[in-house]
């Protein structure tokens, strides 16, 4: 699926992910995003749907805060 | 899957170069190699600019296109137009990229031709080369001199940019721009946390104002049922204070008793009353009158009699109308179709009814009296009543205060104005018929608990919905975090790799020269404090970062052409280039003239098989000297344009020498 991305992309991007404490599910994704624009795709055409994938496999920070409030 | 550029070839037309078309399909001609040998005014660095605003879709120094810009490519014959196409080829797919110059008025124009979409208008590269067919991108690989001394230059990004664009890591910064722009398009963005504070602030306030409406409601109750259980407890005393006094007792009961029975007697006149009333003619004089002046009037007009449907029928029976006018089939046929027009037999039968009800209700007008001597009844027996009830009241009190029940009757008359407060609140608490209530209101204000339930609820789904975007903005500064990270830690890797691979390369390139590459700061920057070599150095540091990081590119194969590849280096630098230019690409073109194959052209032939070499030498005519030589080639070698010729033979290639070269 990302076989047009340098190893050093994708491990900077597996490891960037992993420093902010999300999971390799997002970080994959964030390298999909990247391997279709890096492919040529229009950033107008996939960008939201990209974005949106990547939004939803990180876990909701604020889940819990209803209580709090 | 491996994104391969490949140059098939390309035309001029009426340009300044001479007319030609160089076909360089390594597929065709297996060469992964091709030299284009042109002397000196035959037009090298016309095709250069050309094949770079091919490849870029803008000027070849990355601009705009302009008139003179336009003109000065204008062919010495003075043609209307000039063409160039260059025939690309991506993977299996073939792509042709068209300028057509118009030198009258100034201008250019792009086509692109894709298999299968056919031709358009403007520069449309397949989406898997467009990353690459930029303006700040081609000169990396349609290269010269002055993107060599950039590469080294302090002023300008090149290394930076080169890396950055050939691993597409500026793809990060778009989406770590799109990142920030999408949760600001998700809702106002400058307030967000400061409303989300503000919403969270008053929901506290309307949760507390609900628990306090809902314990004020719930003890209201409790109050109201306390209220019923000392009232019953008093009601209770007096009943025992009167049942200890016999006369009392007996006065009480017969007041109790008398007012019941009149109770009953109002009852019973309503009842009569009600019943002359459902009569309005018999009850109100002036109906009467109205309903007998319609029954006169219908007698005076003989309705029904004389209007009946039957009457029509007999008469289309008959041979003359009543007029005396002799009746033919179509006058019988008008009356008989007419005739609906009048009274049935059934509407007769009712208007017969309706006139003989209106003679019976005249004789019931007595009833108006009776209505009013009842009327007169009930109004006597309610204030008989009343009064009944006032000693009643009044007996019990005077028990209640002989008996020492005083302050009973007191607390009796708290208790009962405190239990209608107590409904009145709870009826204001507790109403649901609200309005008006929105997430903008002051809990403070409200009084109603159905009212700041609903208003609890609205600020919970308008903070949920605030707290969504909250998320949505910190899960997008996250994925900016990410990739922010990542560019950086990508880029100081690919950085590194490249700096040492190419002074890996520096190492066999210049074995006798210390200058090295030191690190990427923008631009290559020199070990030994030399903040720039020579022409010649530049060049070759140039050609050995290049071809490290197209090397390493391996998932991208994109085309390296060369433009005097070794024009300003020494013979023995120009030998090691000339066996390191066939490793930087999967197909490397060099425009050389004459004098540069010294040294440079051996080490090519020694890095490169025959097959894989296409050698190509281009001229103006007239020229006797090259047109004879030509001659001597094989004929299918040599192409011949109005002005110019093209001869791809190895032999002419190798013996073509020029004095001013």
């Amino acid at each position: 699926m990302n076989e047009a991305i340098d190893n050093t992309i994708r491990e900077s991007i597996l490891s960037a992910t992993a420093a902010e404490g999300e999971t390799p599910e997002v970080g994959e994704l964030i390298l999909a995003w990247f391997s279709e624009l890096a492919k040529g795709a229009d950033p107008a055409q996939v960008n939201a749907d990209r974005i949106q994938h990547v939004l939803e496999a990180i876990e909701d920070p604020f889940r819990n805060t209803e209580d709090a409030t | 899957m491996t994104t391969r550029m490949t140059v098939l070839g390309w035309e001029t037309k009426n340009l300044r170069c001479p007319d030609h078309e160089l076909v360089l399909d390594p597929r065709k001609t297996g060469a992964h190699v091709s030299l284009i040998q042109m002397p000196n005014g035959t037009g090298k660095t016309t095709t250069l600019n050309l094949l770079r605003s091919a490849l870029s879709g803008h000027h070849w120094d990355g601009g705009e296109w302009t008139a003179t810009e336009v003109r000065s490519l204008q062919s010495e014959r003075k043609p209307a137009r000039g063409f160039f196409w260059l025939h690309l080829g991506c993977n299996d797919m073939k792509c042709t990229i068209e300028i057509e110059l118009d030198f009258a008025l100034g201008t250019h124009q792009y086509r692109t031709t894709v298999p299968g979409s056919g031709q358009r208008d403007g520069h449309h590269p397949p989406a898997e080369l467009a990353p690459f067919m930029q303006p700040d991108f081609v000169p990396f690989f349609v290269f010269d001199g002055e993107t060599a001394q950039q590469l080294c230059d302090r002023s300008h990004t090149k290394a930076d940019q080169a890396i950055q664009s050939l691993f597409q890591l500026q793809k990060m910064i778009g989406m770590s721009d799109f990142a920030e722009t999408y949760w600001q398009r998700q809702g106002p963005a400058e307030s967000v946390d400061q409303s989300l504070k503000q919403y969270q602030n008053k929901l506290s306030e309307a949760r507390a104002k609900r628990d306090l409406l809902s314990n004020e409601s719930r003890n209201l109750i409790i109050r109201q049922e306390a209220i019923k259980r000392e009232l019953l407890d008093i009601d209770n005393a007096f009943a025992d204070a009167i049942r200890e006094h016999e006369e009392v007792k007996n006065r009480i009961a017969g007041l109790e008793s008398g007012i019941e029975r009149i109770t009953k007697q109002i009852e019973q006149s309503a009842a009569d009353a009600l019943r002359v009333f459902r009569n309005p003619a018999a009850a109100i004089s002036t109906t009467l009158e109205s309903l007998n002046h319609f029954r006169s009037s219908l007698n005076r007009l003989k309705l029904p009699e004389d209007t009946s449907q039957e009457f029509f029928d007999e008469l289309a029976d008959d041979g003359t109308c009543i007029c005396g006018r002799p009746l033919d089939d179509q006058a019988r046929s008008q009356i008989l179709e007419r005739k609906k027009l009048y009274l049935s037999t059934e509407a007769t039968a009712f208007l017969n009814k309706m006139k003989s009800d209106i003679g019976t209700q005249a004789e019931g007008a007595n009833q108006s009296i009776l209505l009013r001597n009842l009327s007169k009844e009930i109004e006597n027996l309610t204030t008989q009543r009343h009064k009944n009830q006032i000693a009643l009241e009044l007996t019990k009190a005077k028990a209640a205060e002989e008996s020492g029940l005083g302050d009973k009757t007191d607390r009796r008359d708290e208790l009962i104005k405190e239990d209608v407060r107590i409904l009145t609140r709870l009826e204001e608490i507790t109403n649901s018929s609200i309005t008006g209530v929105q997430v903008s209101k002051d809990p403070k204000m409200f009084r109603n608990l159905p009212a700041i339930e609903k208003l609890t609820q609205l600020l919970e789904d308008y903070i949920s919905k605030k707290q969504g975007l909250q998320a949505t903005k910190w899960k997008c500064k996250l994925v900016q975090r990410i990739l922010d990270r990542s560019l950086k830690t990508a880029g100081d890797a690919l950085q590194k790799h490249a700096v040492l691979e190419a002074n890996e390369k520096l190492d066999r390139l210049l074995p006798n020269n210390r200058i090295r590459i030191k690190e990427i700061d923008r631009s290559l920057v020199l070990t030994n404090d030399q903040s720039q070599g020579s022409v010649g150095e530049t060049l070759t540091v140039a050609y050995a970062f290049l071809s490290s990081i197209f090397q390493r590119a391996d998932y991208h194969e994109l085309p390296f052409i060369l433009d005097s590849p070794v024009g300003s280096l020494d013979n023995d630098v120009r030998g090691e280039v000339g066996s390191l230019l066939p490793d930087l690409s999967h197909q490397v073109i060099a425009f050389v003239i004459s004098s540069e194959k010294e040294a440079f052209w051996p080490a090519i032939q020694s890095a490169v098989p025959a097959d894989g070499l296409r050698l190509h030498t281009l001229f103006r005519v007239p020229n006797a000297e090259y047109e004879s030589a030509a001659e001597q080639a094989p004929e299918r070698c040599v192409a011949r344009s109005c002005d110019g010729i093209l001869v791809t033979d190895r032999h002419f290639f190798d013996n073509f020498q020029r004095d001013d070269d």
